[in-house]
């Protein structure tokens, strides 16, 4: 049966609106802003139906120096799949003047609509030093104005935080990597057919089909194992500092980057868990319960990997081998699980 | 300390309160904060678990000022008791962690921000 997913409300979404902290700042931002708009939603659902997991290993994209590794897909794309698959319908604007940017997002906060932002964190005053760095799609929520100043909930820091039109604007339209042209977007509406239980089928099933997918080498199961493939011959393509390098980049991207530990795994399993109750499918809990187990491999992994860039020779040497082999035996006990997920969605 | 650590890397750890993982960053041979490697994982553990004590389930990581010439570096509170949590870490321009003590005299920044409980 479909049913508006929407729950009514007395207030403006503004008045609704609830700073939550969550690990990732784009599912983050967009559970609690579609929660401010009537569609009460976890981190956990927004980013398991916005198909967020996935993994791709790039050698010819560098992030900070070393090949860049992620375990999510593209900044943004959390988003769009979400609403999209929720049936939420979003305004979603870019701008090239920034004047007419700003001016349009006081002109929603005067509708008592929040807006959410990409932001470039290497402008967020309130972030500190050592966290700012070039990245122009980090999501925020603007939810009012005190005065002249922004209220903004970045839903990775624990307040919400007070800065100036000008810093909103320098996050906002500050150049940089993945520019983000001030990109603003806010709910205008909601799909009354869509039900939750088909979304969070369709968001598992595109997952899952991205995962076993081969057609990029780089990316899902394949780039995984040619990771491990990869890690393997470490020591004999790379200095033992190029080595280091390369492997705390990939503990970095892992546990660090916005990903609740585990490459996103644990942020997954519980999105499973929920959407088990929700579909009343007793399978779909089993399957989380794997992804903890997989999920406790990988950070088994970032462990091993973190030490291993400690040594040195042989231990180095035997370090490299033995973490190829933990990200091949990952990347099977990953495709077994993905494949038992599309039999049960 | 001789060996820099990365600053992002160590001060997130902290952040989560994640024993393992920070200590995958330390050297065994190294002395940290005036103590020894085992010492001073020992002494993390115990304010992890002080905070947790009182509700803490993140520290928050601030910039501050401590010592006579005003330096510049990192300390921590506990997020829900705002508690601080007395380590002080310096960091260089790379990024890499070159110091850390336990300097009593650190003050905490004044915001940009306001902090809103």
């Amino acid at each position: 049966m479909s049913t508006k997913i929407q729950s009514p409300t007395q207030h403006t979404p503004m008045e609704a609106y609830q700073h939550q902290v969550h690990h990732h700042c784009e599912s983050g931002a967009v559970a609690n802003l579609f929660t401010s708009y009537g569609l009460p939603l976890s981190e956990e659902m927004v980013f398991g139906i916005g198909a967020g997991l996935y993994f791709a290993h790039v050698t010819f994209l560098k992030t900070m120096g070393a090949p860049t590794t992620t375990f999510r897909f593209f900044p943004g794309q959390v988003f769009k799949t979400a609403a999209k698959t929720l049936g939420v319908q979003c305004t979603v604007r870019t701008y090239k003047d920034a004047q007419k940017g700003m001016n349009d997002l006081d002109a929603l906060l005067a509708e008592q609509k929040p807006a959410g932002l990409f932001t470039n964190m290497l402008h967020l005053a309130y972030l500190p030093d050592i966290f700012k760095f070039e990245f122009s799609a980090h999501n925020v929520v603007v939810y009012g104005k005190d005065g002249e100043d922004y209220l903004v909930s970045d839903s990775i820091i624990e307040f919400p935080v007070k800065i100036s039109r000008d810093a909103l604007a320098k996050a906002r339209f500050g150049k940089g990597f993945l520019g983000s042209k001030g990109r603003m977007y806010h709910v205008t509406d909601f799909n009354p057919k869509v039900s939750l239980a088909a979304a969070i089928r369709t968001g598992i099933r595109k997952m899952c089909k991205r995962m076993l997918s081969k057609v990029y080498p780089w990316g899902g199961l394949r780039g995984m194992r040619r990771l491990a493939k990869g890690i393997g011959k470490y020591p004999q393509k790379f200095s033992e500092a190029q080595v280091a390098f390369y492997l705390t980049n990939i503990v970095r991207m892992q546990e660090i980057v916005g990903t609740g530990g585990s490459g996103f795994r644990l942020i997954y399993a519980r999105f499973l868990e929920e959407a088990a109750a929700k579909l009343d499918n007793p399978e779909l809990k089993q399957l989380a319960e794997e992804l903890r187990a997989i999920a406790a491999d990988w950070r088994n992994f970032a462990l091993k990997a973190g030490k291993t860039a400690k040594t040195k020779d042989e231990a180095m040497r035997s370090g490299c081998a033995q973490l190829s082999d933990m990200l091949a035996a990952i990347a099977d006990k990953e495709e077994q699980l993905y494949l038992k997920l599309l039999k049960t969605v | 300390m001789t060996t820099p650590i990365p600053a992002d890397m160590l001060l997130f750890f902290i952040i989560r309160m994640d024993l393992p993982m920070i200590a995958t960053l330390l050297d065994e041979s190294e002395t940290y904060a005036g103590m020894d490697h085992d010492s001073f994982l020992r002494f993390l553990e115990e304010g992890f678990e002080r905070h947790r004590a009182i509700g803490d389930n993140t520290i928050l990581a601030l910039q501050g000022k401590f010592g006579p010439e005003n330096q510049a570096g990192y300390s921590f509170m506990g997020n829900k008791s705002l508690r601080p949590f007395e380590l002080v870490l310096v960091a260089d321009e790379q990024k890499m962690i070159v110091d850390m003590n336990t300097d009593p005299s650190f003050v905490f920044d004044e915001n940009s921000f306001v902090i809103r409980k």
